[in-house]
């Protein structure tokens, strides 16, 4: 066993960093192991002492049932993902567009036009929520889905990237396709789109992610239980019950990270590829 | 084709151009004329001039509440930097096999809801039933009132923005130090520099430009700072963690005092803005960007 770890290890220091490595690791993972083993537990119980960290017999996995009897988990799942999934696709769209206006069709004020839309990047959400409440009240929008999807369709970091991944492709692809006759949306469609499909993935899932995962929006925007999403709607509830079903509400928050975890898991590539892209922009 | 140039252009920018103008710029050319009106949404709206901001100056709560901002910020913003590169050199000294893992695992918490894993946090941080207390008693450590004492609930924040969000400044600075070329390492390693004269020589200077970019937007993201004093602390107790951001969050829709929010909304975009234009002056001084 030494030898073993002689042989991976060159030097102590390196078994020392390791170590250091896997504690910072144990301390990320411990919360979240508390979380789903505490979700097992018997709702009366959930949080006696000592606390579970890895989950103990019996698997109460009856409290991930109750969250969707007795919570309207479903609902608000539907509702998040309409929201996430409608906003993303609209965005994608209108910014995939605006790119391409802004790096193959030459026009005055292109420059002018990116600044106006990136300047969007630096606006707190505190500056435009009360005017959107406001209009939102007005217009009959709010407390329904619309309020969350529209606003959510301006997600200027989709133009930048892209903006920057079109600009890569040689604009001899749209000289030929229009010598072959072909209009500018048959070269949006068929040759540009298709061609930066993963700078489509990286934005697409970034604004997903954020769109899922906000919550001061529909704090803002929703009051009815049945358009709450799922951050909104679990806090909701977990204010009006009490500490003994902690456990099925823990079971709604472990249910409810799986898609984010999933998106990551599958998608970390393009997640690091868009993190590290909103770095270039400073 | 100068003419279907022009009419192309209006169109593909279109539907972004209409989406922009609706829900952002209106909105922040509303939020300048609210600035200086009463209004509650139910009677007409009504010209004060610049009676909402001479109450945000006079008022003997709001000191309190821009020196908790302020305090918030310089602490996350260094905490975070410290901890997210120190993270980020960790995880390039190991085998290049491992990494990838570490990135992974580091950079996890970053994408999970953060309204979902605050309602965990909270149990954890209780008093009398919470983990951290229960791990601390058995080394014979007093339960600590995490969430409801004016020094500890700083502590509370420090800690859970940290296991949140340390993954964000963690993955630049791991992306940073992996854009440093290496052929730097090797002519310092024939020379025979000790790891501290090669970060202070080479990895330092060289990783300025993202220190600087990971500084400036803790900066802007940590003086916004809503979701931990709101889920964990509701700004208690007292006004101890109240921000900025709670508190025009709570004038505006507990108290629906709209005017005197959007001041409040107005004076934190202002105060933004000239420290990030102050930062990036600064900057030139400091920040290398030529390698």
């Amino acid at each position: 066993m030494i030898i073993n770890i002689r042989n991976k290890f060159s030097s102590p220091k390196q078994l020392i960093t390791f170590a250091v490595a896997v504690l910072v690791g144990v301390l990320v993972l411990l919360p979240l192991m508390w979380m789903f083993a505490t979700s097992l537990r018997v709702p009366q119980e959930s949080l006696r002492l000592p606390p579970s960290l890895i989950p103990k017999l019996p698997l109460l996995w009856s409290n991930y049932g109750k969250v969707f009897t007795t919570l309207p988990f479903f609902k608000f799942f539907i509702n998040s993902f309409t929201v996430a999934f409608v906003a993303m696709c609209i965005q994608l769209f209108f910014s995939a567009m605006a790119a391409f206006a802004l790096v193959r069709i030459p026009f005055k004020g292109a420059q002018m036009v990116l600044l106006l839309i990136l300047a969007g990047m630096m606006v707190p959400a505190q500056v435009t929520i009360i005017p959107l409440f406001i209009m939102m009240s007005k217009i009959g929008l709010y407390d329904s889905l619309y309020a969350l999807i529209l606003p959510n369709m301006v997600f200027p970091l989709a133009v930048f990237l892209l903006r920057q991944f079109m600009a890569t492709i040689p604009l001899s692809y749209d000289e030929a396709a229009y010598m072959d006759g072909a209009g500018r949306f048959t070269i949006f469609f068929q040759i540009i789109l298709p061609m930066v499909r993963s700078s489509l993935a990286v934005a697409g899932i970034m604004h997903f992610l954020l769109v899922w995962n906000d919550f001061f929006r529909p704090l803002i925007f929703i009051t009815s239980q049945r358009y709450m999403t799922l951050p909104l709607g679990l806090y909701t509830l977990n204010g009006f019950m009490g500490n003994g079903s902690t456990s099925v509400i823990l079971a709604g928050v472990v249910l409810s990270i799986i898609p984010p975890a999933l998106l990551y898991a599958f998608g970390q590539k393009y997640i690091i590829e868009g993190t590290a892209a909103g770095g270039i922009k400073g | 084709m100068k003419q279907s140039n022009k009419k192309d252009a209006l169109i593909f920018l279109g539907p972004t151009f209409l989406t922009y103008v609706l829900f952002l710029y209106i909105p922040i050319l509303f939020c300048f004329y609210l600035a200086f009106t009463k209004y509650d949404i139910i009677s007409a709206s009504e010209f004060v001039g610049l009676k909402n901001f001479t109450r945000l100056f006079t008022y003997s709560r709001t000191p309190k509440i821009y020196a908790n901002t302020l305090k918030l910020v310089v602490m996350l913003v260094t905490m975070h930097t410290v901890f997210g590169l120190f993270l980020a050199l960790l995880v390039r000294s190991l085998a290049h096999g491992t990494q990838h893992v570490f990135r992974f695992l580091y950079y996890f918490p970053c994408i999970l809801t953060t309204a979902s894993v605050a309602i965990a946090w909270r149990y954890i941080f209780n008093k009398d039933l919470g983990i951290i207390n229960y791990f601390l008693s058995q080394v014979g450590v007093d339960a600590i009132p995490w969430l409801n004492d004016p020094f500890w609930v700083y502590g509370t924040i420090a800690i859970f923005s940290l296991w949140k969000f340390a993954g964000n400044a963690f993955l630049y600075f791991y992306i940073g130090l992996g854009n440093i070329p290496i052929t730097y390492y090797e002519a310092a390693r024939i020379d025979g520099a000790n790891p501290f004269t090669v970060f202070k020589h080479i990895t330092f200077p060289l990783l300025t430009p993202t220190i600087f970019f990971v500084v400036l937007n803790l900066f802007i993201a940590s003086s916004q700072i809503f979701d931990e004093p709101f889920f964990l602390t509701g700004g208690g107790p007292g006004d101890a963690t109240r921000t900025l951001n709670l508190y025009i969050y709570e004038t505006a829709y507990r108290e629906f005092n709209f005017g005197y929010s959007s001041a409040i909304a107005i004076s934190l975009f202002v105060l933004l803005a000239v420290f990030t234009l102050i930062q990036l002056n600064v900057s030139k001084k400091w920040v290398n960007y030529d390698y």
